[in-house]
């Protein structure tokens, strides 16, 4: 896929997306998997939701199967320091209908999943939702078990002091466990939509700063809920001062399974386990 | 968690979505800063990032200027200065503002497979529609409706103007339900092709406008709501068109620059030192056509015609921010009535403390060394003899330079013994700055504090002063939380500002494009001044804290080609660039010396406390442009950072 220059950031990821679901890009695949280890979210959001999109609508030819994997290390991830941050943009296919001057203003609250060192991108995005209440979600339970008290500390100061967060609205969600963040934002959302749906337009918008794992779980709960997700991404990236070799061993691999049948259903005989079949 | 807000670490954000909170801490002062004619010509607003061009645009917003008109006296002096510049008066506001922002999906749209004219027409069209509705919900909010439920009630009066008329049709009017119907389908529609990410969703690409239609509309229309006739004058404000890219920006400019006097039309956009920004030529002859107010240059040097805005007034406006934000917490937290910056307390025999005796001796001590038996100097010595504590000690160091002086100078026939008053006529205020940060410097002694180095702290930046005085409440906060009045001594105030300067320093990288090479030209810029603070003379009172290029040779940088055939200088002109659109050097275009034509690049006083610089301005060290190219090039090549300057130094606030 060749890549092509793009005069606004958020226009790559919807380009790649596009070309990645044509029909002659993917002829003869069943099975999709995209490794998004080292690919950023405006890419990597836009380029999932376009399959997910083209396997739900069961787009003649498109893969059935669609898995997503990352090589996860929190320690890893920690040690990179983002250099420069861009002003902050909805990402490419997930607008949500922020951007729309003609439609009522929306009361926008805002869940920024929170990691190491984002105080800037945070403020960047917050200047660009101008959100009326913030629940910022932290990683717990995690490998490390302080990691959750330790970003509130790092980011008191835009937390408490510039945002104004009441302490009852920090969500916790499982470092590790992608669905478990889906599962809290699309309650979220629903809270939202029941208790004030009746008094004014409300629109749930996301913002990740954290691990892959946890990106996806902000990703599936955008893609279903179609709500908005607003990014400030750096520059360009550095690594502090660790020995990547000595924290290597962290490294850990997963694998979501997105669309189709991880497991043969009994109720279709083709796909019926027959006794000779191994595993 | 926090019981007690910070009033200064609110967003600007927060204060824009709260008209009171927003108009009672708006600094009045700032509306001098425009000159007397904003309303039959194109506006044009320049400035670093913070320096408030954003708020002054808001204050224009119905609801803002709704919110000064009617409830005085508690606005009085934003309500004043408002009716001076004929933009309410008592019985009505006077100025239908609209401000559309250029930070959107403008850009993308040159992303979309256009060819230029078809994208140039989209454009319009989407700004167009965007123009509208913000006068559909201005117009509603002044009146008193909600918008979109009354837009049935809004409608345009093309009195009799076929073109007018032709266009309003055009645009879905003249009703506001049907421009409201129209503004919605079109920005669906596009925003549907620019969120698409499936090819079989984008959708066929609507017609766009060859003009900005929505300005001519109002320029000749009338504007009604029900019966009543809308009689302020409709004000199109465009921010941050830095963002566009730059055939967008000329054909919006073009369109805006285009004689409608009825509408007032402003533009706002960052200041960029290494551009062709600066050439108006194509916008329009200043002053008939456009009016130029460059923030930055008007916060330092005051208005051009000396009156309206004078030098110095910048500080007063920013005390005045300071004085209102802080009032109410004060009041209710601490019971305190003194104003913010007065509680910052300004005594340095105090910070001296106990040290003074043996820090006054030793400077006694080497100013007798330099002066052995000479009796020229007899009087000066029992001059500073009679004075203690700080001042003791700054007037030894100055003794100290000012002998230095003396003796290099020519030997007259005659060795007069020198008067104090000699001391006066050979001395200055900003001689005296240098000595009392020397001493300060060399004997480790708290100096930064006090509300006249914090208000220079904030580099003519209102977003960076906030800041800093953010960081100096929060510690008053803690006297606040323990009972005790919330009064700074300079020990403290001292330490929170070389935090705050240490924190700005580090967070370039992350904040900056182009961070590490900006740090590195920090740093060169910064062994300038170090060298000049090292020389027993101290030539260049208060200090140097900046450098300079010929006008000629910034020339040279902006040109492309040669750029590409001189290795280094295109990371030059990259952290250049980027050091100044960050507010990290503040440019001065065409500052004359001696006949040749400068461009001054000064340290952002932010970074002047890390570095133990002088706040003052006034003295910078030219350098050549291969010079400075020399400094990239020694720089490693991007990507192969050794590992000890990804660390970087740290100052230690132990010691």
């Amino acid at each position: 896929m060749p890549h092509q220059p793009v005069h606004a950031r958020n226009n790559a990821g919807p380009r790649v997306a596009r070309e990645a679901t044509k029909p002659s890009f993917l002829r003869d695949v069943g099975h999709i998997i995209v490794d998004v280890s080292s690919l950023p979210s405006s890419l990597h959001f836009p380029l999932i939701a376009a399959v997910l999109t083209s396997a739900d609508r069961r787009v003649i030819g498109f893969p059935a199967e669609v898995q997503v994997v990352a090589c996860e290390n929190p320690s890893v991830d920690a040690a990179i320091i983002e250099l420069g941050v861009t002003e902050a943009a909805a990402v490419g296919g997930f607008r949500g209908g922020l951007e729309h001057d003609s439609e009522p203003k929306a009361t926008v609250i805002w869940a920024p999943v929170i990691g190491e060192n984002v105080g800037h991108s945070l403020s960047a995005v917050h200047d660009f939702l101008v959100p009326q209440d913030v629940f910022p979600v932290l990683p717990f339970p995690s490998r490390d078990p302080r990691r959750a008290d330790n970003l509130l500390l790092q980011h008191q100061v835009e937390l408490l002091d510039t945002f104004q967060v009441e302490p009852a609205n920090i969500i916790y969600a499982d470092e590790r466990n992608p669905f478990d963040l889906y599962r809290t934002l699309s309650r979220l959302q629903e809270k939202f939509r029941l208790a004030l749906g009746g008094l004014d337009t409300t629109t749930l918008a996301l913002s990740t700063h954290s691990s892959k794992l946890l990106s996806l779980g902000v990703l599936l709960a955008a893609y279903e809920h179609q709500l908005p997700i607003v990014s400030a991404p750096p520059i360009d990236y550095e690594l502090g001062d660790v020995d990547l070799s000595l924290l290597a061993s962290g490294n850990q691999i997963v694998c979501a399974w997105l669309a189709g049948l991880p497991y043969p259903d009994p109720a279709i005989p083709s796909l019926a386990l027959s006794p000779d079949t191994e595993h | 968690m926090s019981v007690y807000l910070n009033p200064f670490y609110a967003r600007a954000s927060e204060q824009h979505r709260d008209a009171h909170r927003f108009v009672t801490t708006f600094g009045p002062g700032a509306l001098d800063m425009l000159p007397g004619a904003v309303w039959d010509r194109l506006v044009l607003l320049r400035s670093s990032p913070g320096a408030g061009k954003t708020s002054l645009m808001r204050l224009f917003l119905p609801e803002n200027l709704e919110w000064a008109r009617k409830r005085s006296p508690h606005t009085e002096p934003v309500r004043q200065a408002l009716m001076e510049l004929g933009a309410i008066d008592e019985q009505q506001t006077r100025k239908l503002g609209v401000l559309i922002d250029l930070d959107r999906d403008y850009r993308s749209l040159l992303d979309l497979p256009l060819n230029g004219d078809v994208g140039r027409k989209l454009f319009f069209r989407l700004l167009d529609v965007r123009i509208l509705v913000g006068v559909l919900r201005s117009t509603l909010s002044l009146t008193g409706l909600s918008f979109p439920e009354a837009v049935g009630d809004f409608r345009f009066d093309a009195d009799g103007d076929c073109r007018v008329e032709a266009l309003l049709e055009r645009l879905g009017g003249p009703d506001g339900a049907g421009i409201h119907g129209y503004a919605r389908s079109t920005e669906r529609s596009i925003l549907r092709m620019l969120d698409a990410l499936l090819e079989s969703d984008v959708a066929e690409i609507p017609e766009g406008h060859s003009e900005l239609y929505s300005l001519t509309v109002l320029a000749q229309a009338s504007v009604l709501v029900g019966t009543e006739t809308i009689t302020a004058q409709p004000m199109i404000m465009f921010d941050d068109g830095h963002i566009l890219e730059r055939p967008q920006r000329d054909a919006l400019l073009a369109e805006l620059r285009r004689r409608r006097p009825t509408v007032a039309r402003w533009y706002s956009e960052r200041f960029e030192a290494l551009s062709h920004q600066e050439l108006l030529a194509g916008v329009g002859i200043e002053g008939r056509d456009v009016a130029l107010v460059e923030l930055d240059a008007i916060a330092r040097e005051g208005s051009n015609d000396g009156k309206r805005f004078t030098r110095g007034r910048y500080d007063r406006v920013l005390a005045d921010i300071a004085r209102r934000r802080a009032a109410h917490q004060l009041s209710t937290y601490a019971q305190e009535n003194q104003e913010f910056l007065e509680l910052l307390d300004e005594d340095r025999d105090a910070a001296l403390g106990s040290e003074a005796e043996g820090v006054i001796q030793e400077l006694e001590t080497r100013v007798r060394d330099l002066e052995a038996t000479d009796d020229r100097y007899k009087l000066w010595v029992d001059h500073a003899r009679s004075l203690t504590g700080f001042e003791a000690a700054t007037a030894w160091r100055e003794l100290e330079v000012l002998i230095n002086r003396d003796q290099n100078r020519q030997p007259g026939f005659f060795e007069d013994t020198l008067s104090t008053d000699d001391i006066s006529a050979r001395s200055s205020a900003a001689l005296r700055d240098a000595a009392a940060l020397s001493v300060a410097d060399e004997f480790k002694i708290p100096y930064y504090g006090g509300s006249s180095m914090v208000t220079q702290l904030g580099s003519h930046n209102a977003h960076q002063f906030l800041n800093v005085c953010g960081d100096l409440f929060a510690e008053m906060l803690v006297d606040v939380s323990l009972g005790r009045p919330p009064h700074l001594d300079v020990a403290r105030q001292h330490r929170v500002l070389r935090q705050a300067s240490e924190r700005f320093w580090e967070s370039i990288p992350r904040t900056v494009p182009h961070g590490r090479d900006v740090q590195a030209l920090v740093r060169e810029i910064v062994a300038i001044s170090v060298a000049e603070k090292a020389k027993p003379r101290l030539p260049y009172p208060p200090g140097v804290t900046g450098t300079a290029i010929l006008m000629a040779e910034r020339k040279l940088l902006l040109d492309p080609k040669f750029r590409e055939a001189t290795p280094g200088a295109e990371r030059l002109f990259a952290a250049l660039a980027s050091a100044v659109a960050h507010n990290i050097l503040n440019a001065d275009l065409d500052y004359s010396v001696k006949r040749n034509r400068y461009m001054v690049l000064y340290l952002n006083r932010l970074l002047c406390p890390r570095f133990m610089l002088p706040l003052g301005y006034g003295s910078f060290r030219e350098r050549r442009l291969q010079v400075m190219i020399g400094w990239m090039r020694k720089l490693p090549a991007l990507g192969n950072r050794p590992r000890e300057l990804v660390v970087g130094e740290r100052l230690n606030f132990e010691a």
